[in-house]
This record gives structure tokens, C-alpha cells and sequence, in this order.
């Protein structure tokens, strides 16, 4: 049983089903109050009934012209409610917020090249690799950097579809040419 | 005024903008300021009323609203006034739809439904589920409650049918067997089979139906949960949803069946052979395996006690679920609630370092420290005294400190209204933090004990005026619910709460102002009423005994005599025996907390008595400092004896660890576990040294 919710700043003592999990990080507090400030309606949870939350989202707008867009942060679903069509509610309602109050032209979100898992996941909800962003995810000491890509799904806006492209995979990018 | 969560200040501070530069944006903190102060504890039932007004007399003037957040502000000042017509009518009007914001929406279901407005609520969770399309399951619950209280034709007929269209997804599945729940129990029977029909072979399936079906006919669900255990090969080549379906099954059974003896030894054997199904063995290292689930249950079945085909000896419980727990987590790395339980239960034992091992794999860290470091550091200062992983988890506090105020500040001047209130409460929540109170106590107590300087740990008294704040988590631990003591029976002791902080604190301020006579008087009568006034749950018996010490002592300060001091010693000793009594069967963190206290309490008694001998110089009765001599003398004897008996029980620890492995290798329950992945030996030797290297803190002390 999912029900959406804002998300508030107390809701950080009420995360831990989701946060003990290893692939998710813990933030500082300046983090989290700083997306609560700046984007209030693009951080939001699922609930179950007993009121433990499930899963969240952390996005935000950003770019200006047709850049201007919705993006990812972070993701994250408890693994006892994984593989139950959390993440495609939390991602339907952040496009679903990007593209009305926000008028996005479209969301991205970065995700590791090697991360064959969440990659199929994001196509299956129709995003697309727009580009590779080289050696994005820095190693420990600088060595080993892997590389993201930019997944991105064009919104209503964006009638012409300018802002994807085919073969993403192999239009390469320096992290520094990514905007802010 | 964020900085210091001065409510009226920063009404005060708007209300003075508003005056004199009207302007849009301060009208708006005002109305905010208003609201925070009218949900405040800070403020009388008539200023409750006064505030909430004003707030909502302001509205007009910043009307219309021109973002969500102001509408959500308008929508949360309306919630204050006595009824609801018109958060309501605010709520539903189109204009305010219009904003498509959640929080909106989230306030206008609850508002319908606590006005019992049952066709509206039913209307609107239609749109949201039929004409917005989104799967929302409050929305579902609301409708089907509002379509039994209507008893109308038309509108359960329309409930029915989407039910029908959206069976096949989880939250209309879900839905219909809530709807049935107000039916009948057969009702409820037939939809929480179809759940699991289509369902069960999702991780969530069993907290799902939980709840439901506690009241249904336990053998007749447990027959059909077993019928839905197939496999198309073999267990052993099991896939993931095989397992999941056989896990959930094995949940219900948990649930509905506590009396069954070959529960543990079924889902061992179901573990074992899963190790090599598909599910396990395709899993990414950074998926949990479902499977776990059966050891959990197992090792919480064992600690509840319930009945097992082979009984297991008392002194051996926590080991032989350690020793389950542990082989989980060899073959499944990152599985924190199997990590959750070990920290636990080595601390219960006394082995720290082993709990430390499994609480830095969880890699806790920022606000977690505040709601889950309890896991680790409850009486840390007591188990076994350490520094480093003490002080990182007060960071969190320094940092609130700094952090929320300026991100309250952001909050209004980005106009994001709807989270004032969230990080006001946030920040209060970890600035009065019993936590934090707990470890501003333990790091002071852990360097005294490790013989650490003690500047910069000084502990201001006026904290314990604090409204302490509970963030603390304990149900996150498997097998742990409001209703189960579980948790509770596993415990570190009594929950430490603002009283065991507030007494804490006392004690620390005494010890610093022993000197000073009047200080140590003051604070030894509050810490009096205290002990005698205060609920002293959270304390434990040696706890009180060393707090009712350090009274005797601040007495004696006031006015030592001969007699005085004999009785003192007398007592002091007598408390010292009792508490520090060697249990010669297993060691456990009661009895390591009692040890270090007695010896605590010793170090003050005896730095209390020097420090008196030395103020008074030659002025004192020469009796009175012969006394003093001796009280010392005795209470070394009794610590070299305590360490002489710490030193024994080291030098026992082989013949421990063989008669230990000897007896767990004995037991049926671990006879039938696959425990090819963990070295028994090794372990329960590494229990051992985790109880030594307390043993040999305890030792090193210096009185």
C-alpha cells in the first residue's frame, strides 16, 4: 500500500528503513533543509499504512532557457518494498510536479555508466542517454573515476524533443561542460 | 531570532517589518510568525486564539495567492479557526487544485474526512484515482470508508468497478481487501487470497496483509499460504520470487502459529537449502537476500523464548543467535537488520568490539547518529569506555546548531512556507535531544574512567531544564513493535530519558563544585528531590546507589566526623561488594555496568575525600583525616579486588571459550545450520576478547 506525502524536515527521524540500506546516503542536515528551502513540492515519500516511510524522492529545477528542467537527486526505496513500482511513483509524481507548477522542458537525472540495473529501470520509464559525462564519479585519490550518464525523459514542453538525442552513450562530455 | 527558535522574537521582528515597510513579503512572515506561534507550546490558550486570528485577518492581504506555498500557508492558518467550512471550502475550490500540490491535496483529503463529509471524500478520492490516474492508496482507503458509511448504491457500485479495473495493482488489490475488512471475514478471506495470489511473491506482501489477517482463521490461512509454495525446479534452484512467496509464508506462520516447536529447525533447513537457490546466488552483493528473513525469525523466536523441539540452555541463547545471525550476514554482507541485531546482542553480552565491528558495517552516520547511535553507546561509559565513536556522534549537534537556523532563515526568504514549522521542530527535536543529553554525560564519565583530561566537557546545569526530545528509533530492530517487549527485554538497561539525564547532569555538576560549598549543597538538594520525586525507571539499581553515594559524600563534606566517615565507608563498601559480585557463569553487560560503576564511584569517592583533605590542610581534626585514610584504604582493597577478579576471569578465558564451543557445537538447533561460512570457534573466541578488552579497561582504571 503507497500513499505519496511532503516531505518535512522531521520526516529525516522516520528514514530509516530506507537509509540503513548501503547504496543510500546520509547527508548532512544542510543538504536536506537546503532542497526542503529551495524545492519543497520536488522532495515527497511514499508511505505504508502504518505510516513508515518507504521510499523518497529529492529533486529540484534548475538551467535557464530550454535547460531549464527537473532533475533526479536521489532516489531511494526501502528494500523490503523494492521491485513494487515505488521508484516509477516517485518518479511519475517529480515529472508530473516539473512539468506543472515548474514547466520543465525535461528531467535528468545522473546515474553511473556501470549501474546496468537503474539504467534499464529509467528506460523502461522512457528516459534515454543524452550523454556520457567522463570520469563524472570520482575514485578514491582520483584513480578509477567512472563515468555517468545523463538520462533524460523530454516533458510536454519540449514539443520538438530537443532536449534528448539518439546514441547518448557516445556523446562524450568533460564533467566541467555540465551545467550547476 | 532562527538562531535561538525565538517564536514570539520572530513574530515581534515581522509584525515590526510589516508596520513599517509594508510590504508583500512581510505580511507573509507575519502570518507565518503568527501560525508558529499559534501551534507553539510557548503561548496560553488565549494567545493560542489571538495569534490564530491575527494570522488568519492577515490572509486577505495577500491575496491572491501567487505560489502553492502561499495557498498551503493560507490552508494552514484555516486549520486554526474553530471549524472547518472554510479550510474546506479553501481546499476544494478549483483555484486552489489548480496548484496540483500535494500538500494541498494530502490536507484536503484529511480535511474532508475529519469533517466525515463522506461524499466529498469519496468524490474527490475518485479524481484523484480515476480522472488525475494516480495510484494513491489514502485515496482508496477514504473512498472505500466513505462508500460503506454512504451505503449508496451508485457510489459502491462505481467503487466496485474501479476495484475490478485495478485488481491487478498492488494498491487496488490492497484496496479491496481493506473494503472487504468492512465487510465480512469471509469477505476478507477471499480478497487477501487474491492479494497473494498476484502478490506474495513481493518482499512486502506479508506487512501488507499483516494486519488483516490477524483476524482471520489462522490454520485455514496458513493452509493457503503453504499451498502457494511451489517451485519450479527445486528449492534448491529456487528464483527470487519462489523464495520471496516461501519467506512470507514462513512470516505468517510467525505470526499465527507461536506454538510451533519445528519452527526454528523448518527455517533452518529452508535457509540452508536456499543458499544455493537462483535467488541467492544471482543476487547483486548490494541486494539483500530474502531468505535472511528465516534466521531472523528464528533468532527472534529463540529470544522470545517460544517453545523449540530441542530446548537451548539459558546461558548459551545469545550466543547460539549470534552465531545464526552471523552466518546471515557472512553470505548476505549488507543486510542491516541482521547487523542491527548482532550490535545488539554483543553489547548485551559485553562484547563491545564485535558490536562496534557490526555498527561501523552499517555505516551510521549524520542525523542517524541522533535516532540509531543509541544501538551502540547506551551506557557506553559502563560497557566498555571508549572515545572515538563517542564523540563523532555528537557532530551532529554542533552542526543543527549552525545548519537549521540559517536554513529556517532560507525557508522564509524563499517563500517555502510549508516547511517553517517542519525545520523549527526539526532543529528543536536535536537541540533538546535526550540523546544528546546522554552522550554529553557519557563523554564525561568515559574520560574520567580512561583517565582523559576533562576540559572543554563541562556540562552546563541549566540543561537540565531542558525539555528533553525523544528521536530516538527502537523499532527499526526485526521483531520489534509497540506491542512486543522484545526490544525491550534485549535492552541495555531501562530506556535512558530526560530524568536519567537531568540526574546525570547533576551528579557531573556536583563532582565539578564539590569545592564549593554552597554550589555542591545546591545542586546535591535538587539532585535529593529528584531521586525522591521523579520517576527513576530509566535508572538502574547501581546507578541510583552510586547517585545516593555521591549524596553521603557531599554530607561528609558539609560535615565530616569520625563516626560520619566510618558510616560512610561502611556503606560505600557494602555497595561496593554487592554491585561487583562475579557471576561465574557468563558475562554480561549488567554486569560489566555494574563493575564500572562500582569502580566510578570509587574514583569519586576517593578524588571527593582527597580533595576535602587537602582544602582543609591542618585545620581538620586529625581523626577526621585518619578516617578518611582509612575509608580509602578500604575501598582500594575492594577495587584491587575487583581487578584481581577481572585478571582471573581473563586468564580463565581459554577454558571459557573451549567449554563454550563445546556446549553450542552440542546443541541440535546448531547441528542443523550450514555454518560452512563462519568459523564457531573463532567467533565465540572473539566474543571473548571483546569481554577481555573490557575486562582489561577495567583494570587499567586508576583510583
Amino acid at each position: 500500500m503507497t500513499s505519496l506525502k511532503p516531505f518535512h524536515a522531521t520526516d529525516l527521524f522516520r528514514v530509516n528503513a530506507v537509509n540503513l540500506d548501503v547504496l543510500t546516503e546520509n547527508y548532512n542536515i544542510a543538504f536536506y533543509l537546503s532542497y526542503l528551502a529551495q524545492w519543497p513540492s520536488l522532495f515527497f515519500s511514499t508511505e505504508n499504512p502504518q505510516g513508515e516511510i518507504t521510499g523518497y524522492m529529492m529533486g529540484k529545477a534548475e538551467g535557464r532557457g530550454k535547460d531549464w528542467h527537473g532533475h533526479v537527486t536521489c532516489l531511494s526505496v526501502a528494500a523490503d518494498y523494492r521491485r513494487i513500482g515505488l521508484a516509477r511513483t516517485l518518479v511519475d509524481n517529480l515529472e508530473r510536479q516539473s512539468e506543472d507548477p515548474y514547466d520543465a522542458y525535461f528531467i535528468d537525472l545522473f546515474v553511473r555508466a556501470s549501474n546496468a540495473l537503474a539504467i534499464g529501470m529509467y528506460k523502461q520509464f522512457g528516459y534515454s542517454v543524452y550523454r556520457r559525462v567522463v570520469g563524472y564519479y570520482g575514485g578514491e585519490d582520483g584513480i578509477d573515476n567512472e563515468d555517468a550518464f545523463d538520462m533524460r525523459k523530454p516533458l510536454k514542453r519540449d514539443k520538438n524533443r530537443e532536449s534528448v538525442r539518439e546514441d547518448g552513450e557516445n556523446f562524450r562530455v568533460r564533467p566541467e561542460d555540465v551545467y550547476l | 531570532m532562527c538562531t535561538s527558535a525565538d517564536v514570539r522574537g520572530q513574530q515581534k521582528a515581522a509584525m515590526s517589518l510589516q508596520k513599517s515597510f509594508p510590504r508583500r513579503q512581510y505580511t507573509l512572515w507575519t502570518i507565518v510568525s503568527c501560525y508558529l506561534l499559534a501551534i507553539s507550546d510557548v503561548v496560553t490558550t488565549e494567545e493560542r486564539a489571538l495569534f490564530s486570528t491575527l494570522a488568519s485577518r492577515l490572509i486577505p492581504l495577500v491575496e491572491p495567492a501567487r505560489t502553492a506555498e502561499e495557498a498551503v500557508l493560507k490552508a494552514r492558518v484555516l486549520e486554526l479557526l474553530p471549524t472547518a467550512d472554510q479550510l474546506i471550502s479553501f481546499l476544494c475550490d478549483p483555484a486552489t487544485e489548480k496548484w496540483n500540490n500535494l500538500e494541498l491535496a494530502t490536507m484536503r483529503l484529511d480535511a474532508l474526512v475529519k469533517s466525515g463529509n463522506w461524499e466529498k471524500v469519496f468524490d474527490t478520492s475518485m479524481t484523484t484515482l480515476a480522472t488525475e490516474n494516480r495510484d494513491d492508496f489514502e485515496s482508496w482507503k477514504q473512498m472505500a470508508y466513505a462508500a460503506t458509511k454512504l451505503g449508496n448504491d451508485e457510489r459502491t457500485s462505481a467503487l466496485i468497478e474501479l476495484l475490478e479495473k485495478r485488481c491487478k495493482t498492488r494498491n487496488g488489490a490492497l484496496a479491496g481487501v481493506y473494503y472487504a475488512s468492512l465487510k465480512s471475514t469471509e469477505a476478507t478471506f477471499n480478497a487477501a487470497k487474491f492479494y497473494f495470489e498476484n502478490f506474495g511473491r513481493q518482499q512486502c506482501a506479508f506487512d501488507d496483509l499483516k494486519s488483516y489477517v490477524e483476524a482471520l482463521d489462522a490454520q485455514k490461512w496458513l493452509a493457503f499460504v503453504d499451498e502457494q509454495i511451489t517451485f519450479a525446479k527445486s528449492m534448491e534452484h529456487a528464483t527470487q520470487n519462489e523464495v520471496h512467496i516461501l519467506v512470507n509464508a514462513r512470516k505468517f506462520h510467525y505470526l499465527l502459529d507461536p506454538d510451533d516447536k519445528s519452527f526454528v529447525d523448518k527455517n533452518i533447513l529452508l535457509y540452508n537449502k536456499l543458499l544455493t537457490s537462483l535467488a541467492f546466488q544471482d543476487k547483486l552483493e548490494t541486494d539483500y537476500f530474502y531468505g535472511d528473513d528465516l534466521i531472523i525469525m528464528a533468532a527472534t523466536w529463540l529470544l522470545q523464548g517460544r517453545p523449540v523441539s530441542s530446548p537451548v540452555p539459558d546461558q548459551d541463547l545469545v550466543i547460539l543467535v549470534i552465531i545464526l545471525l552471523e552466518t546471515a550476514a557472512s553470505n548476505d554482507k549488507h543486510q542491516f537488520r541482521v547487523r542491527l541485531w548482532l550490535t545488539r546482542l554483543y553489547l548485551y553480552i559485553g562484547s563491545f568490539q564485535q558490536a562496534l565491528g557490526h555498527y561501523n558495517a552499517l555505516a551510521i552516520k549524520n542525523i542517524q547518529m541522533d535516532v540509531l547511535s543509541h544501538y551502540l553507546l547506551s551506557r557506553v561509559s559502563t560497557i566498555c569506555p571508549t572515545w572515538k565513536p563517542l564523540i563523532s556522534t555528537r557532530d551532529i549537534y554542533d552542526s543543527n546548531a549552525v545548519q537549521t537556523p540559517y536554513h529556517i532563515k532560507k525557508i522564509y526568504e524563499s517563500g517555502a512556507f510549508s516547511q517553517v514549522a517542519g525545520c523549527m521542530e526539526f532543529g528543536k527535536r536535536l537541540s533538546d535531544s535526550v540523546n544528546k543529553g546522554i552522550l554529553c554525560v557519557e563523554a564525561k564519565r568515559v574520560a574520567r574512567i580512561l583517565g582523559m583530561k576533562m576540559e572543554g566537557l563541562g556540562i552546563n546545569p541549566i540543561l537540565r531544564s531542558t525539555k528533553w526530545k525523544e528521536n530516538r528509533d527502537f523499532s527499526i530492530l526485526y521483531g520489534s513493535t509497540p506491542e512486543e517487549t522484545l526490544e525491550n527485554k534485549y535492552r541495555i538497561g531501562p530506556i535512558q530519558t530526560g530524568v536519567w539525564v537531568n540526574a546525570l547532569i547533576l551528579r557531573e555538576t556536583i563532582i565539578d563544585e564539590f569545592l564549593t560549598a554552597d554550589k555542591r549543597r545546591e545542586y546535591a538538594l535538587a539532585l535529593k528531590e529528584l531521586l525522591e520525586k521523579q520517576d527513576l525507571q530509566s535508572l538502574t539499581h547501581v546507578e541510583k546507589w552510586s547517585l545516593e553515594t555521591l549524596l553521603e559524600l557531599s554530607s561528609i563534606a558539609d560535615s565530616a566526623t569520625v563516626d560520619g566517615v566510618a558510616v560512610f565507608q561502611t556503606t560505600l563498601i557494602e555497595g561496593m561488594e554487592k554491585y561487583a559480585k562475579l557471576e561465574e557463569t557468563s558475562l554480561s553487560w549488567e554486569w560489566f555496568h555494574s563493575l564500572y560503576i562500582v569502580v566510578e564511584t570509587a574514583m569519586i569517592s576517593i578524588w571527593s575525600l582527597d580533595s576535602l583533605v587537602a582544602i582543609w590542610g591542618t585545620k581538620k581534626n586529625g581523626k577526621v583525616v585518619a578516617s578518611i585514610a582509612a575509608c580509602k584504604k578500604a575501598v582500594q582493597t575492594v577495587v584491587d579486588d575487583i581487578k584481581e577478579d577481572a585478571k582471573k576471569l581473563k586468564l580463565r578465558r581459554d577454558k571459557w571459550v573451549r567449554d563454550c564451543v563445546k556446549r553450542i557445537s552440542e546443541l541440535d538447533i546448531l547441528k542443523k545450520l550450514d555454518t560452512s561460512s563462519i568459523d564457531i570457534e573463532y567467533l565465540i573466541e572473539r566474543i571473548g576478547r571483546g569481554q577481555d578488552e573490557s575486562l582489561t579497561i577495567l583494570r587499567n582504571t586508576k583510583i
